[in-house]
């Protein structure tokens, strides 16, 4: 089952997203959005990652929405305010916008959360060079990605070349922020070099020819997501036709 | 030399993109790594915008928040800061604003400005006035105090964000400046950045 979900086109877990993100903007009741937070977790429970799901869940929009509540409920002054301690009153009004805006939050990142997990850049790359997208755009997607763990391995050896040197990183701030610049420098100047290679490399590979390229690496779509994008379709106009809940 | 959005894209301007990126990410990382208690995230994008100009600018900065946005959907709103600090750190390279101390003052005083009035905008609509950072301390004191909420965020990201924008402005001048003149000059905008010694010289 959890292959099936990663074999899906990315433009149909797109359409998942989307269906989902418009549904939860439009709607004002937040049992929607919670309903469409449980889909989530069932989808991610189906593709098999619902503990990594639940693991960056909790360590990004957990905590925000934990301080909305802290800081709409007990400190922003609204007119029911009723004061308990020094500056901490409790209001009721706090309480429903903190749940209206927490719910959208939580239903909208949740799904973002669940495409990243569920759809390899590869795939996303190939899905939008077969939609035409310039080839210009498509390389600099993925090369950006490929690119960040490389220069977050790069800076590691740099600041240990340079702490053999006698770079001090510990400290008062200011010894700490002297720190940077020698760390930052060498990175920049040895990355634009390589970048310089790799423009020499892409031309001699004919990058910027005005030709229609073939690919190694293609993805096919199947009855199956022509079915998710009409059932998605279908949500959508059935809840706009509906009434918006 | 052509510029504007149609002439920006070059290969050389595309392939700085994915550096500016990872740069955001690596000076993040340092950050941590040195316990710095400021944000020095956005190395990459001025980076990029001074030498690169606007468009390109913009697009490393986009492209960088949804990066972080693949493991924290939260920084995906705030794509909108980091793109109108491009845009703006681009057209005031272009119109040469980085020349002179004068310059570089009101350049940092203008992007402070516009990128706190961005960030109050996605804090306040988005999240309700929070961030889930240290900085919603400074916010709630701001509340407590009486302020609104517009209000408090909107102060709290100019304090925050002056000393911000200077330091990751201050990084990204000196290291802009020790890159090789040979490359500077392949760039639609890297000109203004090559010292006068190798002019001369040439």
């Amino acid at each position: 089952m959890g292959k099936a979900i990663d074999n899906w086109y990315p433009s149909t877990k797109l359409m998942i997203v989307l269906t989902v993100i418009i549904i939860s903007m439009f709607s004002t009741a937040s049992i929607v959005q919670y309903v469409l937070f449980g889909l989530t977790l069932l989808l991610s429970v189906c593709s098999g990652k619902i503990l990594r799901f639940l693991n960056t869940f909790f360590k990004s929009i957990f905590i925000i929405v934990l301080f909305i509540f802290i800081v709409q409920v007990f400190i922003v002054k609204n007119e029911d305010s009723r004061p308990l301690w020094w500056f901490i009153s409790y209001s009721q009004i706090g309480l429903d916008t903190s749940i209206g805006l927490s719910s959208r939050i939580v239903a909208i990142s949740s799904v973002i959360i669940w495409f990243f997990q569920v759809t390899s850049v590869k795939d996303i790359v190939a899905a939008l060079e077969k939609a035409r997208i310039p080839k210009k755009v498509t390389f600099v997607i993925s090369a950006t990605i490929q690119l960040v763990p490389q220069m977050t391995k790069l800076s590691q050896t740099i600041s240990d070349a340079q702490r053999a040197r006698g770079i001090e990183t510990e400290g008062s701030v200011l010894v700490r922020m002297k720190a940077f610049i020698p760390m930052m420098g060498p990175l920049v100047l040895t990355s634009i070099q390589q970048t310089d290679e790799r423009v020499l490399t892409l031309e001699a590979r004919g990058f910027s020819a005005p030709l229609k390229k073939t690919v190694y690496y293609s993805l096919n779509k199947t009855a199956l997501d022509y079915v998710i994008v009409l059932v998605c379709l279908v949500g959508l106009i059935a809840y706009f036709v509906g009434g918006p809940l | 030399m052509k510029r504007g959005l149609r002439y920006d894209f070059g290969l050389q301007a595309l392939m700085l993109i994915p550096v500016g990126v990872s740069l955001n990410v690596v000076g993040y990382q340092l950050c941590t790594i040195l316990k710095l208690p400021v944000f020095i995230d956005q190395i990459g994008t001025y980076l990029v915008a001074m030498v690169a100009g606007p468009w390109v600018g913009l697009m490393t900065g986009f492209l960088g928040n949804v990066v972080n946005g693949m493991l924290n959907p939260v920084a995906i709103p705030y794509g909108l800061v980091s793109m109108s600090i491009g845009l703006f750190a681009g057209y005031f390279s272009r119109f040469k604003f980085f020349n002179h101390l004068i310059g570089m003052i009101v350049a940092c005083g203008v992007l402070t400005i516009v990128s706190a009035g961005t960030a109050a905008i996605v804090t306040v609509f988005m999240f309700g006035g929070i961030t889930g950072a240290g900085t919603d301390l400074v916010t709630a004191a701001f509340l407590a105090a009486g302020r609104q909420l517009w209000d408090s965020v909107f102060s709290t990201n100019i304090i925050t964000g002056t000393i911000n924008t200077i330091l990751n402005f201050a990084i990204s001048y000196l290291v802009v400046k020790r890159i090789p003149p040979r490359f500077l000059v392949k760039l639609n905008y890297g000109a203004p950045y090559i010292s006068k010694e190798v002019l001369k010289h040439g």
